[in-house]
């Protein structure tokens, strides 16, 4: 356990095995280490990228640091304390401090709810004294704050773009203020030119806000537009890191190389 | 600036998603489904309002007229008297607010149950999932209407037993459908989102998973008022239904098969009732589906 007040989170050895099961009794037949071993630290303020193939358990790691997934074995230190092995009630204070960003933009909305309703929720959790009339000035400052106007609140999800729903996606997650952000492929099922704009509008939140990133991915040019530094993932190991630079110009590892050599020129 | 522009002119190309309920209409059989539906349900408010004041229409359906048995229809008795010279028109109007009673009411308790047993299993997993839904398979075994049948025996025949014996028995379905659809919602990201926020679990099934799986609730719904219906009507018809004199469709075809000989319409116009309403319902609830998919 590092006592660096500078790192906001410390993954030690974190081990998430699946198991796998066999016939009607339901015998334990094996398991699927989907993250083996993986230890790695996200600074205050800086971004991390997580690059690797699909399978590779990149999406594992991020949904077991905010306790989606259980781990099997290892430790997470938030600040120093180990959220790893908190049950739920425990967890419940740092929740608001990790919040996360999903891939479909389309399956990470309540389709029945306004808008203003599902980022005003986020606030009823965790700021329960704050009155009705604040809460919704609140949520027209963050609709603001992600590019968008604040008289969208009363609108439904359907009733916007995928890269719209993204920013509402964020505004929602920002919303508790949180000083880690996981971002779970956050523009890969957006187009091209929408891609950039949320890469710009993260960068620029990240700035303003001091968040720290877990960018997960694996388009390589966004990774390296975004990331401090990178790890890249391979079957559950990180297999190579360093600052993003170094590692996506000059990969020493021949996975990671493969990787850089399967990107398209034009 | 150009992109965002791109963004709103997208944004209202979404904004015709709503042709689902005009498809619901432009369909002919649903839409006598309905009809009858609403029609049965008014029928049963009005006659239950009306007998509340004391007024018969058009004849009391309890009063005995021997010198009137086994009357053809006829303007006077619409659908003839029988054995003991009722008006069968009468009673099938009181039937009809037993029956629907019966079906509502019955689909009111299942439903509550499965969906309380389906979420909790289908938000659960694990060990919680197991247990709910190998004792769900266990009473599966059992034959649902010889259930019943055994139960109201042992109970006594009453309208509330009927309805909480029919209701605590045919609730299997419901939490089966209610499960298998709370296993997809639980992994949607949006109640990942949610249960990051650290949203509470009952908040999580009330507020994500149950709005979101309402369509196959209503469904599910309106398929069981029917099959309720059927099984007072045949409770009923084997006398452990409803006690006579109360009219129910069940035992005035029960009352009738003695006489089918010679008067036919003592069953004919009871069971095309029967038959009538249950295709209503399945008809509706299939309507709902196609347009819910």
């Amino acid at each position: 356990m590092s006592s660096d007040s500078s790192l906001l989170l410390e993954v030690q050895n974190l081990k998430v095995y699946f198991p796998v099961f066999k016939g009607i009794l339901h015998r334990q037949d094996g398991e699927i280490r989907a993250v083996d071993d993986v230890s790695f630290t996200i600074p205050r303020g800086k971004t991390i990228g997580l690059l690797g193939e699909s399978g590779s358990g990149k999406t594992t790691i991020g949904r077991t640091v905010v306790k989606l997934i259980k781990l099997t074995s290892g430790k997470i230190f938030y600040q120093g304390q180990n959220i790893g092995a908190m049950n739920e009630a425990a967890f419940h204070p740092w929740r608001k401090k990790i919040q996360m960003v999903f891939q479909d933009p389309h399956s990470s909305l309540h389709p029945k709810l306004t808008i203003g309703s599902m980022i005003s929720e986020a606030l009823e959790i965790h700021f329960p004294k704050m009155s009705r009339l604040d809460r919704q000035e609140r949520v027209a400052s963050l609709l603001v704050k992600v590019g968008l106007k604040p008289e969208m609140m009363k609108l439904y999800p359907h009733e916007f773009s995928g890269g719209q729903r993204q920013r509402i996606s964020i505004a929602r997650s920002l919303a508790v203020e949180p000083e880690l952000l996981i971002c779970d492929e956050p523009v890969s099922a957006l187009d091209v030119s929408v891609q950039a704009q949320i890469i710009n509008l993260l960068k620029d939140l990240q700035e303003e806000l001091g968040l720290a990133m877990l960018f997960i991915g694996h388009d390589l040019a966004v990774i390296k537009h975004i990331s401090d530094s990178v790890l890249v993932l391979h079957s559950g190991k990180i297999v190579e890191s360093g600052p993003a630079h170094q590692v996506l110009e000059h990969p020493e590892h021949p996975y990671t190389q493969t990787l850089l050599a399967a990107v398209p020129t034009m | 600036m150009e992109q965002k522009k791109a963004d709103d002119q997208q944004k209202l190309l979404q904004n015709n998603s709503k042709s689902n309920f005009t498809h619901f209409f432009k369909n002919p059989v649903a839409l006598i489904a309905l009809i009858i539906v609403l029609f049965l349900a008014l029928v049963a408010v009005a006659v239950s309002i009306l007998s509340y004041y004391g007024i018969e229409w058009p004849m009391n359906p309890n009063e005995t007229h021997l010198d009137a048995r086994l009357l053809q229809p006829s303007l006077e008795h619409w659908i003839g008297t029988d054995h003991l010279g009722r008006d069968v028109f009468s009673r099938m109007l009181h039937g009809t607010v037993i029956s629907m009673t019966v079906g509502f009411t019955a689909v009111a308790v299942s439903l509550s149950i499965g969906v309380s047993i389906g979420a909790v299993a289908g938000y659960c997993g694990g060990k919680i999932d197991q247990i709910l839904m190998r004792s769900v398979d266990a009473l599966l075994c059992f034959p649902t209407f010889f259930l019943i049948l055994t139960a109201v025996a042992l109970l006594g025949p009453s309208l509330i037993n009927i309805i909480v014996v029919i209701g605590l028995i045919s609730w299997t379905g419901t939490a089966r459908l209610v499960r298998a659809e709370f296993l997809t919602l639980r992994e949607t990201e949006y109640v990942y989102a949610a249960r990051i926020l650290g949203q509470r679990w009952w908040k999580l099934i009330i507020r994500h998973m149950l709005p979101n799986a309402a369509a196959v609730i209503l469904i599910t719904a309106i398929l069981g008022i029917p099959e309720a219906i059927l099984a007072e009507a045949g409770l009923s018809f084997l006398g452990f239904g409803v006690q006579p004199p109360q009219a129910t469709w069940g035992n005035i075809i029960a009352d009738g098969k003695n006489y089918f000989l010679d008067a036919w319409w003592l069953i004919f116009f009871p069971g095309l009732a029967i038959l009538m309403t249950a295709l209503s319902f399945y008809l509706l609830g299939d309507a709902l589906r196609e347009v819910a998919e």
